[in-house]
């Protein structure tokens, strides 16, 4: 185990490596943040002043080399915009949209496992169309109505919950809810199509025969070898999550990696938006790596050796 | 045993003292809540003229030595008390005395003369400095504790107009970089901030003027429109100073204001055939403003003749009681004239709208689009954002480029159209795309020129502009609409698109 998870490690080194040079270009390829962050009439000598206070006037070989040896010092470079340091700006709002992530893929994986399972139970039946409308409406529906909606149900009509902000249970309620949805529909067909397959094959009638109890049945048998394959959708979904929420994290006023990356890409604050790429790249690395051990947690036949 | 009355009464008087506070507690709950459209960038000083941050530091937390009015242009004293022009290089300010800032430092003229250093002549990215300082050089020179010199390399007829955008910060500020914890004079002092959450001020009970009776303010933010909306509408904030006309439905909260920002769209007047003013006499005809006020702006929208709104120094309020009326059938027949005279008027033209510049400013470039080509004009849209938009925008343009026809917006809050009419449309005016050397002149001793004939000066400018030149086509001078919430009493303003000054603000 631990020479599997040290060999991915290099391997995500490697490619880490790679990701910080092409970030570094790519980010550059936005524009210049002279046009941005300067007044509409600044002239071209301002700009020039601009750009060789900020280090932008020096060949872009030599900026990246100093790039690349400050990174090597953790040192991710300042915020144009801001004047503080990147990594700072980009720890300090990670962790508010790892929550939200997490939150909200826990409670998608728990409600799709189970009621997936239940409408593949009796395929066609009533409970069978009635999940498989409305997964596919909530698969359907885009996060920005959604949110919207929410809010006008339930804190302006309703005024059951607050309309937003970053703090206890009940500012949680929403946004979680609208991250949900999307999810939790894709997934349900998942689980459903899996455990469809999963019943109808050989191990589960012998099972039957053999006067097992249809919950163990379901529950114990036939899930786990549905998992696999929501697994990996899950996975996928978790990576856009930890990309960075940025609409329910405007809407809803969560101070998220989503809003500071977008918002740093519209500046072309490049410190931000490097260091921003950075430590979303090693939580995806993380997240693989857990979803691979997942993997061999599931089947034992599958070998990492 | 029974309680005879006095002990009941007793019960009952405790029982209300003890209750006293919680009621007194909600009474007494002077926290006004701000919901801005954007985060604050950085707490500091030099950069408080961006919207995002002077909403909060303007004349909140930092002081100018001076203030422009709302109302008409007017400087006013602020933490400078009066001015004199020595000559014509130097002005002498005098200071308002017994005043500190918040962390104890006595406010004086040694600290403006550091703060002038500090933001004009220091190594920051200082939007201040680059915006209003760039075109002299200011020295300042400290005759004692309550008088400073500013002299310039050149006239400054309305230096005092210049030193309303410069805040004083605290001679404890690193003179490098932006600081932790702003320090100003002003009313509100900082205290404290969750990142990305909200800032938090309260009163300064040292203020040298007068207070409202908010004794704290939260500001938070929040990009969608209709949540800010919404926040106020169930008290969860107190003001949202903008929201977008959609969402501006309920007219016992809403209320709108001229925000001192004016759209039109901007003519290429170097190139064929928009170097034609029948050309653009017709661009101007062929444009339905009526339809597009209160469908795809609101319907307070004012007709703009020139770029600064009615108030500011130099409008000329003549040119605003004729503005171009939607006449196609005239903008065929000047099109047709300039054919008839050689002109290419089948070239296609490029129109060049900036994205999110406005709520529905996309669509309204498309609604341009359309009456364009219907009097027959070949044009083509592209929407770009604000990088590339400023290649067509700015100085130097681009040789061999086709005609161009780029959307803008100004906003002139200083009380001065000299900040509008040098860029726009002086020859070497970074956003200019006119040159005409008796336009230039006439800028040139405008700006020399002091008072009620400066103002005529400028005005007479813009009339030739708009009547002999035409080089824009004259669109809107925008309203926004804030939502106010039950509790308090504000009244917005030409300057609420920069400042939201708490002072101006009270609780019912």
């Amino acid at each position: 185990m631990f020479g599997y998870i040290g060999r991915r490690s290099l391997h995500s080194a490697v490619a880490l490596a790679l990701l910080i040079v092409a970030v570094f270009f790519l980010a550059r390829l936005t524009g210049d943040p002279a046009d941005v962050l300067l007044p509409v009439n600044a002239d071209q000598a301002l700009r020039d002043e601009f750009r060789a206070l900020n280090g932008l006037d020096r060949p872009l070989l030599e900026q990246f080399l100093t790039f690349a040896g400050n990174v090597l010092q953790g040192d991710l470079g300042t915020s144009i915009r801001k004047q503080q340091p990147a990594l700072d700006m980009v720890l300090e709002a990670y962790p508010v949209t790892l929550q939200l992530a997490v939150v909200a893929m826990s409670i998608v994986l728990v409600s799709a496992l189970a009621v997936g399972s239940l409408a593949a139970y009796r395929p066609g039946g009533v409970l069978d169309r009635v999940v498989s409308v409305s997964s596919l409406t909530a698969a359907s529906a885009p996060d920005f109505w959604v949110a919207i909606t929410a809010i006008l149900v339930f804190s302006v009509q309703l005024r059951w919950l607050p309309t937003s902000g970053y703090g206890g249970l009940e500012y949680w309620l929403l946004p979680v809810g609208v991250l949900v949805l999307r999810p939790f529909g894709m997934l349900v067909q998942v689980v459903r199509a899996s455990m469809i397959g999963a019943l109808a094959s050989p191990f589960v009638r012998t099972a039957r025969i053999k006067g097992m109890a249809e919950r163990r049945i379901i529950y114990v048998h036939a899930l786990r070898n549905a998992l696999l394959p929501s697994v990996t959708v899950a996975g996928d979904q978790m990576v856009g999550m930890i990309n960075g929420l940025v609409i329910i994290e405007s809407i809803f006023g969560f101070p998220g990696i989503g809003k500071l990356m977008i918002d740093a890409v519209f500046a072309r604050d490049f410190a931000v938006v490097q260091a921003s790429i950075l430590v979303t790249a090693v939580a995806i690395f993380l997240l693989f790596l857990v979803i691979d051990l997942v993997y061999v947690a599931l089947d034992p036949r599958i070998r990492h050796s | 045993m029974t309680m005879s009355s006095k002990s009941a009464g007793l019960v009952f008087s405790a029982a209300l003292c003890a209750a006293a506070p919680l009621f007194g507690a909600q009474a007494q709950d002077r926290t006004l809540v701000v919901v801005l459209s954007e985060a604050p960038v950085a707490m500091e000083a030099c950069n408080g003229n961006n919207t995002a941050n002077g909403r909060i530091l303007r004349n909140n937390i930092y002081e100018p030595l001076t203030v422009i009015s709302p109302k008409g242009g007017e400087v006013l004293p602020r933490l400078a008390t009066s001015w004199t022009r020595l000559d014509d290089l130097t002005w002498r300010f005098k200071l308002r005395e017994g005043v500190t800032f918040h962390d104890g430092a006595p406010f004086n003229a040694a600290a403006v003369a550091r703060e002038i250093e500090r933001t004009i002549h220091g190594k920051m990215n200082c939007h201040t400095a680059q915006q209003y300082f760039r075109d002299f050089k200011l020295t300042p020179a400290v005759v004692d504790d309550l008088t400073i010199d500013l002299r310039t390399d050149q006239p400054v007829p309305i230096l005092p107009t210049y030193m309303s955008t410069l805040m004083i910060s605290s001679p404890n500020t690193p003179m490098t970089e932006f600081p932790k914890v702003p320090l100003g004079t002003g009313p509100y002092m900082f205290d404290g901030q969750d990142a990305g959450v909200e800032v938090r001020t309260r009163k300064n009970p040292k203020w040298w003027g007068t207070h409202s009776n908010v004794e704290k303010v939260r500001y938070i933010w929040r990009g969608e429109s209709s949540v800010r909306a919404a926040m106020v509408k169930l008290g969860e904030a107190d003001l949202a100073p903008d929201i977008a006309v959609q969402d501006a439905d309920d007219p016992t909260l809403d209320k709108g204001y001229i925000d001192a920002e004016t759209t039109w769209l901007r003519i290429d007047t170097f190139i064929p055939p928009l170097n034609d003013v029948r050309v653009r006499r017709a661009l101007n005809y062929a444009i339905d403003r009526e339809a597009m006020r209160g469908t795809l702006l609101p319907k307070d929208s004012l007709l703009a003749t020139q770029p600064t709104v009615p108030g500011v120094l130099g409008h000329n309020d003549e040119i605003d009681k004729s503005p171009f009326t939607y006449d196609p059938a005239r903008a065929m027949a000047l099109l047709a004239e300039a054919k008839a005279a050689g002109v290419p008027v089948d070239k296609e033209i490029l129109l060049i709208g900036r994205t999110n510049i406005f709520p529905n400013a996309t669509e309204a470039m498309e609604a341009v689009m359309a009456m364009f080509q219907a009097v027959g004009f070949n044009t083509r849209l592209r929407m770009v954002e604000l990088g590339e938009w400023r290649e067509y925008h700015n100085q130097p343009y681009k040789d061999g480029r086709q005609p161009v026809i780029v959307q803008t917006k100004h906003d002139n809050n200083r009380g001065d159209a000299v900040f509008s009419l040098f860029p726009k449309y002086a020859c070497k005016g970074t956003n200019s795309s006119l040159c005409d050397k008796d336009i230039d002149a006439a800028i040139e001793a405008a700006a020399k020129l002091t008072g009620a004939e400066r103002g005529q000066a400028m005005a007479a400018i813009f009339g030739k502009l708009y009547k002999e030149f035409v080089p824009d086509v004259y669109m809107f001078h925008m309203v926004t609409y804030g939502r106010i919430g039950k509790r308090i009493s504000y009244e917005p303003n030409l300057l609420t698109g920069i400042e939201v000054l708490v002072e101006t603000v009270s609780f019912k």
